[in-house]
């Protein structure tokens, strides 16, 4: 059953074989579950939003067509839309401000809390982590899931050209952005300059 | 210009070693994250769990697109007799009237002559 591809899994997952879509599942299950928690910030949310996904998938799987996009594009635009919602429910409710950001305060024994113990890249993903929807996932697919420009477009809806320059961009923002967060953060001070948000939304922090 | 196009490739350069430093810590602060075991076997037993409403959903909904299809192809034969109906009634309509305008021009063109 491990052996399926990911093509005749669907097929079979279509038809209606829970088992087939285990598989899917299995096989694509950390990597949503990566996005996920860098673009919310804490595992609750991302086990929570994880589950959604791979339930929304469940029940349109019958109206899935293979149009030569890899599944895994499919789970992320559905991981996508869904932090969106998330982002638009949680600003509704409260907005956390930066310097509350919890990357690297796991409670718990995750084992991710350990990778960011140094400081500096607990700024990093702060900054991040306040970049536009967009940006945060190129950001995402290629640091933690190493893909090529031209998968990053197939996920995204974009050309390779238009990603290549979109990470161009990002970087040159994320620079600025760090330098000056690095900048104006002291122990007594809070990160007060205009940002854009994780929903894409540009607001004061 | 030599002196424009060296300043240029001395900033890409410069840019070049900012953005390298910067992706190198990207690379070491962006690590795949493995999700609790237990939440994986949960989530997993409850999606296979689960999957029987879908299949019948799926069954329905194949249902409802074929009856939409049959619907459809049924309507269309409809649509196309109907239109070959109204066309041969048109032409009979039209022919019915032409032999009608002889019979009237008929009697007048005898009795010119005679």
């Amino acid at each position: 059953m491990l052996e399926l591809t990911d093509e005749t899994a669907l097929l079979l997952a279509s038809e209606g074989d829970g088992e087939a879509f285990g598989v899917l599942y299995e096989r694509y299950v950390a990597r949503i579950y990566t996005y996920i928690y860098y673009r919310t910030g804490n595992s609750d949310d991302a086990e929570d939003l994880t589950a959604r996904v791979f339930f929304r998938a469940m029940r349109h799987i019958g109206n899935y067509r293979h149009r030569g996009l890899p599944f895994s594009a499919w789970l992320y635009r559905i991981a996508h839309n869904l932090v969106a919602n998330w982002y638009r429910d949680k600003s509704r409710r409260r907005e956390i401000p930066l310097d509350e950001f919890v990357f690297g305060h796991q409670t718990g024994d995750h084992p991710e809390s350990e990778l960011l113990q140094n400081e500096e890249l607990e700024k990093l993903l702060k900054v991040i982590r306040y970049l536009p929807a967009d940006r945060q996932q190129l950001l995402i697919l290629k640091f933690v899931e190493h893909l090529s420009n031209a998968e990053i477009g197939r996920i995204m809806g974009r050309s390779e050209g238009a990603v290549k320059s979109l990470y161009h961009r990002t970087l040159l923002n994320l620079r600025d952005e760090y330098d000056r967060f690095r900048e104006q953060t002291s122990p007594d001070e809070h990160y007060s300059v205009t940002m854009l948000s994780g929903n894409g939304k540009r607001r004061a922090i | 210009m030599r002196a424009k196009l060296m300043g240029i490739i001395h900033r890409g350069k410069v840019q070049d070693d900012q953005f390298g430093s910067l992706e190198a810590n990207l690379d070491e602060a962006l690590q795949p994250v493995e999700p609790r075991p237990e939440y994986i076997r949960r989530l997993r037993y409850q999606i296979v769990h689960q999957y029987q409403p879908v299949r019948a959903e799926i069954r329905a909904e194949r249902q409802r697109t074929a009856i939409i299809l049959g619907a459809g192809v049924l309507g269309a034969a409809l649509a196309v007799v109907m239109g070959v109906r109204m066309v041969v009634t048109i032409v009979a309509g039209i022919g019915l009237l032409l032999q009608l305008k002889k019979r009237t021009e008929l009697p007048a063109a005898i009795s010119i002559r005679s």
